[in-house]
């Protein structure tokens, strides 16, 4: 055996010894990774093992807890398998660049203490019913691609700063990671393998297992999957590939926007801030502006950036990533969002009232289906357009005008992933929701926006050294007598 | 405004390496302008090209590393081209006439321990292939250099490129599974979009 599991048989009787050593042994037979892999994932069954002894279980329950089912045949040297990046992630690893990746983080704040050796084996359960998360970033010829693997995913405390960009240069590693923070459990996801929508079915998932391993059992329904369930082929589709309509290359263009005022950090981030909201106020304040909460909260995003840009002359654009899942029903947990900007000229901004009107207007007007699919068939010709080139020739062009032509175009972004459902026996062990977002350069703030029960999280997370924008979002919030709720980290770069 | 701080206070800001590479970019554009200037100013060999030519190798292996695939392998690749275009420069711009035989030798010593390295320490082999292939394609791609005044000076160097188009075929004949895997997903257009 490779590892021993002596402090785990004593003071047992022999039979209970037979079956802890018999479970080390299939167990064992399961595994088929480098020696130092194979023993790190055996520690962890042993980790766990140690907490539940500990906890007082016989040994058949603690068994019957950490099946070997759970890890199927996933950490067996299987066939490799390439998949394409779909059309949405492609451009994020040609406009990758050193210390800037597009990342985002999905958090679920618990009402007990994070119990990592069980979090541990949570994430060694569940990764396996996701395939194209524990894939690696390859360079292809004429595009980077995805590769599945079966090696094993660890677990961090949290020490860093949210969202910092992951090592994928070696050949093993993944393009997510999860955290651990007192009762908090983060996952940041390289954008290149999900959207928010993926990206919660995988929280949901991974969370409820660790649930159960904590001896709650979750329904499977809301999005959360079942681990030992097959692999369903409609939740790695590409959706773009079924994008039907004209393409149009003007839902791409726009003018250049003005930027918050200020310098950015040189750590990509400064300071993430939390407006923890009551939803149902939040509702009410926007209803009485006759308004949804989407277009109050940009309404209030474009006041707050005009007292925090001198220009008197220009455009502000914020970026509303659309989910295409609401328009066509699909299972996929790929990327599939599409966007559109609001556009407001800065002379333009004025009192609340009006803004809000303009905002819900333009919404309406730019978030249809069909100027949506215009921009998913669009996106589809310029790939199809550049397919050819090869990567080595693309790679600089793309990171020469990404920057500029893509984000350069809108000054912020708000990303509402909307009221997040979950099963009620997993909802009572769960505080809060959060969400965050990197700003791409040169933006220095992006937002985003989580629901769950009764508490909204607006965030805010900022780029810039300057912070007086989360202040003017926070005093028209109070303006409106919104009951706000601050969290968030301290400032990173003084 | 006095928010509740729920993340952890980093312990060191990982911001070193972005301040090196960005004031070093400065330096080295600055140290190859003023080469450029004073080989102009001062005549004789073009011996600047050859500095330029190193502080861009420099620049590429040690401050412009890969963000996606790198490993020892590849980057045993980019150095040993960085290399022999460095030989090839010295021979043809400052002292002539060794280069054909030092670089098949190189090439091939590289190419050699690579394999050995390859066949007798990873377990997992197949990450690596493409790497080593690109290394054994470099050397065949050295050949005509190499073989230019063949057979009346240069048996040297035919040798060595006859031994790694040997090793080469041996690479391809016992990966030739995972050539054809590679193949098929490296050259991936993407036909589902």
């Amino acid at each position: 055996m490779l590892i021993q599991i002596d402090n785990l048989t004593g003071g047992l009787q022999a039979c209970e010894k037979k079956a802890i050593e018999d479970f080390f042994n299939r167990l064992e037979d399961r595994i088929d990774l480098p020696i130092l892999s194979k023993a790190m994932l055996i520690e962890h069954f042993i980790k766990g093992f140690e907490y539940y002894q500990d906890c007082g279980f016989n040994t058949e329950k603690i068994i019957e807890i950490l099946d070997i089912k759970n890890i199927g045949d996933f950490y067996q040297q299987g066939k490799r398998q390439h998949v394409s990046l779909d059309n949405a992630a492609i451009i994020y690893p040609l406009g990758m660049k050193f210390g800037q990746m597009p990342m985002f983080r999905l958090a679920v704040e618990l009402k007990q203490e994070v119990e990592p050796c069980l979090l541990q084996l949570a994430l060694d359960f569940t990764i396996k019913r996701f395939p194209l998360f524990a894939s690696v970033i390859k360079n292809g010829f004429f595009w980077h691609y995805l590769e599945t693997t079966c090696n094993i995913h660890l677990i961090e405390e949290e020490r860093d700063i949210p969202c910092k960009p992951i090592s994928i240069t070696r050949r093993t590693m993944g393009s997510f990671r999860v955290l651990y923070y007192k009762k908090r459990i983060s996952v940041e996801f390289f954008h290149v393998l999900t959207d928010g929508i993926g990206g919660m079915s995988f929280l949901k998932t991974l969370t409820a297992e660790y649930l159960r391993l904590k001896q709650i059992d979750i329904r499977k329904q809301d999005g959360i999957l079942d681990i030992n369930g097959p692999i369903d082929e409609a939740e790695l589709v590409n959706e773009f590939a079924n994008a039907e309509g004209k393409s149009d290359m003007s839902t791409f263009v726009d003018k250049k926007s003005l930027q918050l005022d200020g310098k950015l950090s040189s750590l990509n981030m400064n300071r993430i801030m939390h407006y923890v909201l009551d939803t149902d106020e939040l509702k009410k304040i926007a209803h009485s502006y006759d308004a949804t909460i989407t277009s109050y909260l940009t309404a209030i995003m474009f006041m707050a950036a005009k007292r925090c840009i001198r220009a008197k002359k220009g455009i502000f654009n914020i970026q509303i990533p659309i989910n295409m899942r609401k328009f066509n029903d699909s299972r996929t947990l790929r990327n599939y969002a599409m966007y559109f900007n609001l556009t407001m000229d800065i002379a333009d901004i004025g009192d609340k009232e009006s803004l809000i009107i303009e905002t819900g207007r333009q919404i309406k007007e730019k978030g249809t289906q069909e100027e949506m699919n215009h921009m998913m068939m669009t996106t589809r010709k310029i790939i199809n357009s550049l397919t050819y080139l090869p990567l080595f020739i693309k790679v600089p062009i793309v990171q020469s005008v990404y920057g500029y032509l893509g984000n350069g175009i809108i000054g912020n972004t708000l990303s509402n992933l909307g009221l997040i459902k979950v099963p009620e026996e997993m909802a009572s062990h769960i505080e809060k929701l959060y969400f965050i977002l990197v700003p791409g350069m040169p933006n220095r703030a992006t937002s985003s926006m989580v629901s769950f029960k009764n508490k909204s999280v607006f965030t805010v997370t900022m780029n810039d050294m300057d912070l007086s924008y989360l202040d003017a979002v926070y005093d028209l919030l109070k303006e409106d007598g919104l009951d706000v709720e601050m969290e968030g980290s301290s400032i990173y770069e003084s | 405004m006095n928010p509740k701080i729920i993340y952890p206070l980093p312990d060191r800001q990982h911001s070193f390496y972005r301040y090196l590479r960005y004031y070093s970019r400065f330096a080295f554009i600055a140290a190859a302008v003023i080469c450029l200037l004073i080989n102009y100013l001062v005549k004789g060999k073009a011996w600047s090209i050859i500095v330029v030519w190193s502080l861009f190798s420099i620049w590429r292996l040690f401050f412009s590393l890969r963000l996606v695939e790198f490993s020892i392998y590849s980057h045993a690749i980019k150095v040993t081209f960085y290399l022999v275009v460095l030989l090839i420069l010295i021979d043809s711009l400052l002292a002539p006439g060794w280069a054909q035989t030092v670089v098949p030798i190189v090439l091939f010593a590289y190419f050699l321990v690579m394999v050995i390295l390859y066949f007798a320490i990873y377990s997992r082999k197949q990450r690596h292939l493409v790497s080593i292939l690109m290394l054994g394609l470099l050397n065949l791609a050295m050949v005509p250099y190499s073989i230019r005044s063949w057979p009346i000076e240069n048996w040297l160097a035919f040798a060595f490129e006859l031994s790694s188009l040997a090793l080469f075929i041996i690479m391809v004949i016992t990966n030739w599974k995972d050539i054809k895997y590679e193949i098929k997903a490296r050259f991936l257009t993407g036909a589902d979009r």
